[in-house]
């Protein structure tokens, strides 16, 4: 084989990872996980009772989803939803804990974990696989709203109507199938009295993302 | 060709690595802001005023003991401490004279804030760290048991609300804050085995001026300087009471320790 030909052959062969790449590897027309504008939930804890009992807020964001298959249609087309914790752990944040922002003493105590902060996402047909009140370990924790099955399984939209019906993960909308296609936020805190006073900060990702 | 496969295989891989990065994603957010600011609760249940009436020889020679006039109930969501500290409108160690019945030769108005004598319900769990009598939690001294400072009530020189030292008494923790035998733990006395607790304590109240009137439990911060009418700590020679209506009060401060 000559220098050339091999070049020549290598060159085809990049085509044809691209074409895989552009065509392969995308079932859906186009995944949109919307919510209202920027999502900001307050803990704030000024009292004894809230420290003992805790705070629960209900609905502190509500996601809408939208997946449009593509045409023709492809009946591969799925997506999944999952929840990430972000502490800005690039600046120092220890993997487990919240991110400080000021403290209130001089900071011999403890520091909140993130374990503390529960977190439900449901929807009026209960379609997630869990719908209690859950908690990440740490950063590196991801929770499943809406899961990839292995092997593939694709639940159509509509499906809620036969009762118990989990895991809704077909192409549709909360325009047309609202109870299925959009999710509630709960959140809950509960920090007890061993943490140190202060401010502090984390992030829930949420990420709408095609099965392949 | 040697080459030419490796260089197939790195085309390859970074084929693959490409195309599992390439479905279509979609993401929101939720900031979350926690703001958990200290509280420190001091539940007090007491008069407004107690009075010590001495009017008979028995009052002054056995004193008069004034049981459970104040509960002190403790919530906090920090480490704390708890103290005591004699105060009065003189604004120096003294009690304020708000009535003589009479001065003489060798009476004394200035009767000092720490004859008053405290007894705590529980015994403080977290004053390991003093190096003297660390509170109020000793049985009073009866008459014939000689003076004791074990509950002389804390004051401060200068009459302020400044904090124990080390070798004098708090309530509960103390002073320093190294988070070892120096601080209670946070808490409330709402879930902590209620009059037993940590959070929760009765305090008795007693006078003993005994006769003549020289307070001998009256005694300095540090529970070992005697500061009876005889100690010397009033004008030399004058060695009792002046007879009279004394005013005073004591202050329970808690204060976050960590």
């Amino acid at each position: 084989m000559t220098l050339k030909k091999a070049y020549y052959q290598i060159i085809v062969i990049s085509l044809l990872l691209i074409s895989t790449l552009t065509y392969s590897q995308v079932h859906c027309g186009t995944v949109e996980l919307q919510s209202s504008a920027t999502v900001d939930a307050n803990f704030t804890f000024t009292d004894f009772s809230k420290y003992n009992a805790g705070i629960t807020i209900l609905s502190v964001a509500r996601l809408r989803v939208k997946v449009e298959n593509k045409d023709p249609i492809d009946l591969d087309c799925s997506w999944k939803l999952r929840m990430f914790i972000e502490n800005n752990s690039g600046a120092g944040t220890a993997a487990d804990k919240w991110e400080e922002i000021t403290l209130y003493g001089n900071g011999n105590a403890d520091q909140p974990s993130i374990s503390d902060l529960e977190v439900r996402v449901n929807n009026n047909c209960g379609t997630p696989l869990n719908t209690s009140f859950r908690s990440f370990t740490d950063v590196n924790d991801i929770l499943n709203i809406i899961e990839e099955m292995l092997p593939q399984v694709i639940v159509p939209a509509g499906s809620c109507t036969a009762s118990g019906t989990k895991n809704v993960n077909g192409p549709g909308s909360y325009l047309t199938n609202y109870n299925e296609y959009s999710f509630d936020v709960d959140l809950r805190f509960k920090p007890g009295f061993t943490y140190n006073p202060g401010v502090y900060k984390l992030n829930i990702r949420f990420r709408l993302e095609e099965v392949n | 060709m040697r080459n030419f496969s490796k260089l197939l295989s790195t085309v390859v891989l970074i084929g693959f690595a490409t195309t599992a990065s390439a479905q279509l994603v979609d993401e929101k957010d939720v900031t979350i802001t926690l703001d958990m600011q200290p509280v420190l609760e001091l539940e007090m249940t007491t008069p407004n005023q107690i009075e010590f009436v001495f009017d008979e020889i028995g009052e002054y020679q056995a004193g008069i003991t004034q049981y459970g006039a104040t509960i002190l109930k403790v919530s906090a969501t920090v480490n704390w401490d708890l103290y005591a500290v004699g105060r009065s409108d003189t604004g120096n160690r003294f009690w304020s004279q708000q009535v003589s019945y009479g001065a003489t030769s060798n009476s004394v108005a200035d009767l000092p804030l720490s004859l008053l004598e405290l007894r705590q319900s529980q015994q403080n769990n977290g004053g390991t760290a003093g190096t003297s009598i660390v509170d109020y939690s000793s049985a009073f001294a009866t008459n014939q048991s000689g003076a004791s400072g074990n509950n002389s009530l804390f004051v401060n020189d200068d009459g302020s609300g400044t904090p124990p030292a080390l070798d004098n008494k708090y309530i509960a923790g103390h002073a320093g804050t190294t988070g070892i035998g120096d601080t209670m733990s946070a808490g409330t006395y709402l879930n902590n085995s209620g009059t037993t607790s940590d959070f929760y304590y009765v305090m008795d109240y007693r006078i003993m001026p005994k006769l003549p009137a020289t307070f001998p439990n009256a005694f300095e911060a540090d529970s070992t300087t005697s500061e009876s009418l005889t100690s010397g700590i009033a004008a030399t020679g004058f060695e009792y009471a002046e007879g009279g209506v004394y005013t005073m009060y004591v202050q329970y401060i808690l204060l976050e320790d960590q």
